[in-house]
């Protein structure tokens, strides 16, 4: 019962924190400052959550990367940049990655 | 194979209109056109599953390791499983679990919970204009979908059409919200599957990388997106994922502030 009590709370006030600037409160009443700086949510939230996702939960501490993964993750942005595909940066990572992994 | 950013130089004005004005800043000046394909729903559900279709296969390990959680912890099989579509958000299942298997109360799972989604409330500010012409049934459903995946690649898109963006949100959250759930219910049944060694915990950071180098467009965006892993890095032993929401904060800053410098 406990679990199922979390999950109601947890999934009910999550979707309160998602709707809330699209159906509870007018974003345009939000000061000019704050409009302008939502423009920049979506590369500063990108850029943090390949922070987090490196770090698997561990702190700073697991931002300790080693060489395989440091040139895995400049050849995804090296093959999105000149692709434009998630796809084949994906590809270009893993196999970086696996190369790397096996010289070293 | 699409590719995904080129027709989206910059976020847009949070409070644009269906046919934006042209854009105030010189970053968005240089705007490439949208895509030449009619914007038809068809074509709507096609663009969402080709864009989430590497994010769906990023997300496989995390899913299986989060229900090899889930059969390890106190929480209930049919709980833990149920928690994948309900709560559609990963990160916030896994904490909601930790805080229960440690003897944590229902009220102090779902409170972090909430923590690790604040940012949600963020995202739903940021795509707020893209509701705006919405019918009132989709302004109320689809924001259950928002998570960082389903922000980060509307919020990539050029489209408007009303009804595109509908079959877009729709085939893209439905998509990840079926594999995930499915392969939650994968890790609970056949525990850990899923080989180590192999570089699966690369795919998610790779793929933001990927992504984040397709929104970068100019000096704001740059500074918005380096001050937000900054910032991040640093706060990174906050607990419940606050490093990320303040990296996200000091980040948008920065990207506004860069701009009214530039």
């Amino acid at each position: 019962m406990t679990a199922t009590l979390a999950l109601i709370g947890a999934a009910a006030g999550s979707y309160v924190l998602r709707i809330g600037f699209i159906a509870l409160i007018d974003v345009e009443r939000l000061p000019g400052a704050v409009q302008e700086a939502l423009r920049y949510v979506g590369p500063a939230v990108t850029a943090a959550i390949v922070v987090t996702s490196l770090a698997h939960g561990e702190g700073r501490a697991g931002l300790d990367l080693s060489a395989a993964q440091v040139t895995g993750l400049l050849a995804a942005g090296l093959t999105a940049w000149r692709t434009g595909s998630l796809l084949w940066a994906l590809g270009a990572a893993m196999g970086t990655f696996t190369v790397v992994n096996v010289l070293s | 194979m699409r590719t995904l950013v080129r027709e989206r130089p910059d976020h847009p004005a949070p409070a644009a209109p269906p046919n934006p004005a042209p854009a105030p800043d010189a970053e968005r000046g240089s705007a490439p056109a949208p895509s030449a394909t009619p914007p038809t729903p068809s074509a709507g559900v096609r663009a969402g599953l080709r864009d989430m279709a590497p994010m769906t296969v990023a997300i496989i390990p995390f899913a299986i390791v989060l229900g090899v959680t889930i059969d390890a912890s106190v929480v209930p099989d049919l709980v833990g499983a149920s928690m994948a579509p309900v709560l559609y958000a990963g990160s916030a299942n896994f904490a909601a679990i930790s805080v229960l298997d440690a003897g944590g109360t229902a009220l102090t799972a779902a409170f972090t919970a909430l923590v690790v989604n604040a940012r949600f409330t963020m995202y739903g500010a940021a795509l707020a204009h893209r509701f705006r012409d919405q019918p009132r049934w989709f302004r109320w459903l689809a924001p259950w979908f928002i998570i960082d995946q389903t922000f980060a690649l509307s919020n990539a898109r050029a489209e408007r059409d009303p009804a595109w963006f509908r079959a877009y949100w729709f085939a893209a959250a439905g998509l990840i919200g079926v594999v995930f759930t499915t392969m939650v219910v994968a890790g609970i049944l056949l525990g850990p599957i899923v080989p180590s060694g192999i570089g699966l915990e690369l795919t998610v950071p790779a793929l933001f990388v990927a992504l984040g180098v397709t929104q970068v467009k100019g000096r704001p965006t740059l500074a918005a997106a380096v001050a937000g892993a900054s910032v991040t890095a640093l706060a990174l032993d906050l607990p419940n994922g606050l490093g990320l929401l303040a990296g996200a904060l000091a980040g948008a800053a920065t990207g506004a502030i860069a701009r009214r410098m530039s």
